[in-house]
């Protein structure tokens, strides 16, 4: 075939150009949230409304949900050949520091016996690990919701497909969680994420191709 | 990207192209085949004869991803963006090291039928490919897309629904793309 005869065939019929539709499917993927809280609800157990203030569940939620939209942000930048991803990625950045910086602080404000604790918790072993686990339903719905874009990187939107799933992890994992140090928030956390970032990317790497 | 005008003269058949103006959306596509050539010839330069199922690949994914263009943004930014992916993704099949550079510095245009009239014909023949697509896909294009119908008329005469027979077309010309890929 000609390339001129392809160019009248794709134009042919054509019609207008329509959106994406990313953002919708989207939202879908992220609802797909909803069964995982009724998971944790059942499996693990949710932590009483009176607990919140002494468990620094509002400050998690904060936290989870900057990194989802950051990494809804992302992907649909990603998504799209020639759109900046350096604002996204920057704010990213700077979320994290910011979270290391008040981790440092609430550590090293203790004396030194009392730094372990505040550090380990009670729950260090599980807790990065649940954060992945709770991440799956997404880190299939985000890359389904992706699939009509065209990432010229497929493993950085793959990443932040990740970042979406492991904020949304995070914030049902929060649902569960009483530790309230931002010393634990900001080690156990914040590498639950990296796994849920880890995973995505190399799920995109593979399943964004087109 | 270069200083050449190319947006300039790009940019306006694109838009009206994306609002459904389908001379207007031929007559761009018609000028990014173009650039394709120019950029993917010199970086092929070991395979001559796969230039041209590359830019036709290279078209199908900028017909079939279009949407992704941030109207906002410069369509030559994201027509790059593309044809840079398409060419690394040849360099990665082939087991061939390196990253293509961007067309940010191309000021080269091939001009037009330089080469004669081989120069646009594929060494891969879509036509062929299109004859291995499933009866309902296949028989959507050639409809719309070969023979002109409207797709109410189309949809129609194969008797589904306009919905169905865009969404024929639309998989058709995915799996199209595929097979061209694995192709090679």
């Amino acid at each position: 075939m000609k390339t001129d005869d392809l160019i009248g065939m794709l134009s042919q019929g054509a019609g207008p150009a329509g959106p994406a539709g990313d953002g919708r499917r989207m939202a879908f993927a992220v609802a797909l949230s909803f069964p995982v809280v009724v998971a944790v609800a059942f499996v693990l157990g949710l932590l009483p409304l009176s607990d919140w203030a002494t468990s620094s569940t509002g400050p998690k939620m904060v936290y989870a949900a900057a990194m989802a939209c950051a990494g809804v942000v992302l992907l649909r930048r990603a998504g799209r050949p020639g759109a900046p991803v350096a604002g996204p990625l920057a704010a990213i950045a700077g979320m994290l520091v910011l979270v290391a910086a008040i981790g440092v602080y609430d550590i090293l404000r203790l004396p030194p016996e009392a730094r372990a604790m505040q550090m380990m918790g009670k729950s260090w072993s599980v807790c990065p690990l649940l954060i992945l686990v709770l991440s799956l339903p997404l880190q299939i719905g985000m890359p389904w919701a992706a699939r009509s874009l065209a990432p010229v990187r497929p493993g950085l939107a793959g990443a932040a497909a990740g970042l979406v799933a492991g904020g949304m992890g995070m914030a049902a994992y929060a649902l569960h969680c009483d530790e309230p140090a931002a010393g634990f928030i900001a080690i156990w956390y914040s590498l639950g994420i990296a796994l849920s970032v880890l995973l995505g990317w190399a799920i995109g790497s593979r399943a964004l191709r087109w | 990207m270069a200083e050449d005008g190319f947006e300039a003269r790009l940019a306006p058949l694109w838009h009206a192209g994306r609002d459904g103006d389908e001379a207007a959306y031929r007559a761009a596509l018609s000028l990014i085949a173009l650039r394709l050539r120019a950029y993917f010839r010199p970086r092929m330069a070991g395979l001559p004869d796969d230039v041209e199922d590359l830019v036709q690949e290279t078209l199908l994914a900028i017909h079939l991803k279009r949407a992704t263009h941030d109207p906002a943004l410069p369509v030559s930014n994201w027509l790059h963006a593309v044809a840079r992916y398409r060419l690394t993704d040849v360099y990665r099949r082939r087991g061939r090291r390196g990253v293509p550079e961007p067309l940010d510095g191309l000021d080269i245009e091939a001009p037009p039928d330089s080469e004669g009239v081989e120069a646009s014909s594929a060494r891969r023949d879509l036509g062929r490919l299109l004859g291995t697509l499933p009866d309902g896909q296949r028989q959507a294009i050639e409809l719309v897309k070969v023979e002109g119908w409207s797709t109410e008329e189309a949809a129609a005469r194969m008797g589904i629904t306009v919905t169905t027979l865009k969404v024929r077309v639309h998989r058709g010309l995915q799996r199209l793309m595929a097979s061209v890929g694995a192709e090679r």
